[in-house]
């Protein structure tokens, strides 16, 4: 480990916060323009799509990615303050997943919300709530 | 910082003229980990804080200790 390792570490942190920040922001606008339409809950490559697209960025945030980096790098990426990050992250996420849950099962008194919308929203919501809770917990 | 824990690093960090990156270096951190620690945002595991220390070539409770108000 050199300088540069802790330098390029840096960099690669501060990047991949910013990726994750964009990542929750194309989440809830996709939740916004997919709300109700059938199409992107139906059973075939569209409707799949939303769970490639939640399990990738559920790993990514889970291991803190750089899969391909080696030893040092990955050790510089995912250190303690990093680790701490991620937890406090997560656990933001649990919480607006058991809230949005709760507000949807209220919301559904009133007005009608399909299974698959309403499984939409509490996955994306919560990961998208994850994943920029992590993005701000790096850039501070 | 945990509340009532008070630290020293940035002071005996500038006594040996060693940058944050430095010391990141040679405890194997990122220099935010250096930077949150010595502004009392992040509490190091006991782990990185005899790290720490030795890189310091002091005692860990030169480093960390608890805040004499409490």
């Amino acid at each position: 480990m050199n300088a540069n390792d802790i330098e390029r570490a840096e960099r690669m942190s501060r990047g991949r916060a910013a990726i994750m920040a964009l990542a929750a922001l194309v989440l809830v606008i996709n939740l916004a323009l997919q709300y109700g339409n059938p199409a992107y809950v139906s059973a075939d490559v569209r409707g799949a799509s939303w769970i490639v697209v939640i399990g990738l960025w559920l790993f990514i945030l889970w291991n803190g990615g750089g899969l391909r980096l080696k030893g040092n790098m990955r050790a510089l990426l995912n250190d303690e303050l990093s680790l701490q990050n991620r937890a406090r992250a997560l656990s933001t996420g649990f919480y607006v997943a058991v809230l949005g849950a709760l507000i949807l099962f209220a919301t559904e008194w009133r007005v009608p919300v399909g299974a698959g919308d309403a499984l939409k929203l509490v996955s994306g919501s919560a990961l998208a709530a994850a994943l920029l809770r992590y993005a701000w917990l790096e850039w501070r | 910082m945990a509340e009532g824990l008070a630290n020293r690093l940035r002071e005996l960090r500038a006594e040996r003229d060693l940058t944050q990156a430095a010391l990141a270096e040679a405890v194997g951190v990122s220099r935010k980990t250096i930077n949150t620690v010595e502004n009392g945002v992040f509490t190091p595991s006991v782990h990185l804080a005899l790290k720490l220390a030795r890189a310091l070539d002091c005692k860990v409770e030169d480093v960390f200790s608890l805040d004499p108000k409490e």
